[in-house]
């Protein structure tokens, strides 16, 4: 399990269907990992720890099997959570799927990559 | 997991009743992302500060901020809906997060608009005893002068950055917080 190996570029690609606002994507998705490491460093057991994968086991067990995204936008969060779903599962090769859903009121044509990423790899994100 | 999301909820009671909705399902864990309402550690960020604070006054139609609450307002809240905080942190967002200059180009349509409009003086107060003038206060006028007020701040604020450009506005500081079960 891995925070510290998301690559926000990869992430924003496969995320994305307009290409013209990759840059933005990018920035987004990078916010993105950073909320979830700053999740990690509030639930480590050792946060003076100065290790790159500070708290990482801690915030895998919090999230559990389903995380449910509440008011996901166009879904950037479900994206870099969907990306460590994948990496966990990658790492602990045969583990269990982890899901990750998001929840929106608004309508889908909101942003620009909620669509695509109903369609992408990224592990199994779904947004209802 | 609510993330960036609670400044869209209509009020306050959609944030508890969300939470206590939590609070009856199997969940464990909640996970709160939300702006911080702190720009002191980089003063580029005060446009994105006043813009929500003007937006929290006066908000856009279609805007993406209708509640602000404060982290004490959502700790609080929270643990009326039987919430504890496991801990909380604050993250500085890298300088190519666009979000402080998104929120700062919305806000300033509402604060030049605010700004070009006369003041309106109601009449009936105006040359007469304090009492007289204390009835002429009213919701509207408060409303009024606190729109005027934090756009003046904003539209000084972008001026102040470099090259006076709303493109230079910074996000703001986010706040984290993980809460477990009473």
């Amino acid at each position: 399990m891995s925070l510290s190996s998301l690559d926000p570029s990869s992430i924003a690609r496969e995320s994305l269907t307009d290409p013209r606002s990759l840059d933005t994507q990018i920035s987004q998705t990078r916010h993105r990992i950073e909320i979830l490491k700053g999740w990690a460093h509030i639930l480590s057991s050792s946060p003076d720890d100065a290790n790159a994968n500070e708290g990482d086991n801690e915030l895998q067990a919090a999230l559990g099997k389903c995380v449910l995204d509440i008011g996901c936008g166009q879904g950037d969060h479900l994206a870099a959570t969907a990306a460590l779903f994948k990496a966990q599962a990658e790492h602990a090769q045969g583990a269990d799927k982890n899901v990750v859903i998001g929840v929106d009121p608004a309508r889908l044509d909101y942003g620009t990559c909620a669509q695509g990423l109903c369609l992408s790899v990224l592990g199994r994100p779904w947004l209802i | 997991m609510l993330v960036h999301s609670i400044y869209y909820l209509p009020t306050a009671s959609t944030f508890t009743a969300i939470l206590r909705a939590l609070h009856a399902s199997s969940a464990q864990h909640v996970f709160l992302a939300e702006w911080s309402l702190e720009a002191s550690s980089h003063a580029q960020a005060l446009p994105h500060l006043l813009s929500v604070l003007l937006q929290s006054v006066s908000p856009l139609p279609e805007g993406n901020i209708r509640t602000v609450l404060t982290p004490n307002d959502m700790v609080a809240l929270a643990a009326a809906a039987g919430w504890d905080l496991a801990g909380e942190h604050v993250i500085r967002p890298d300088e190519k997060l666009a979000d402080g200059y998104w929120e700062a180009s919305y806000a300033q349509g509402i604060a030049k608009k605010a700004a070009a409009a006369a003041i309106v003086v109601p009449l009936s107060g105006a040359g007469q005893d304090v009492a007289a003038a204390e009835e002429t206060r009213s919701e509207e006028s408060i409303k009024q002068a606190s729109v005027r007020a934090h756009g003046h701040a904003l539209l000084s604020a972008i001026k102040a950055l470099p090259e006076g450009k709303a493109s230079n506005t910074r996000a703001m500081d986010v706040w984290l917080a993980v809460l477990k079960r009473k």
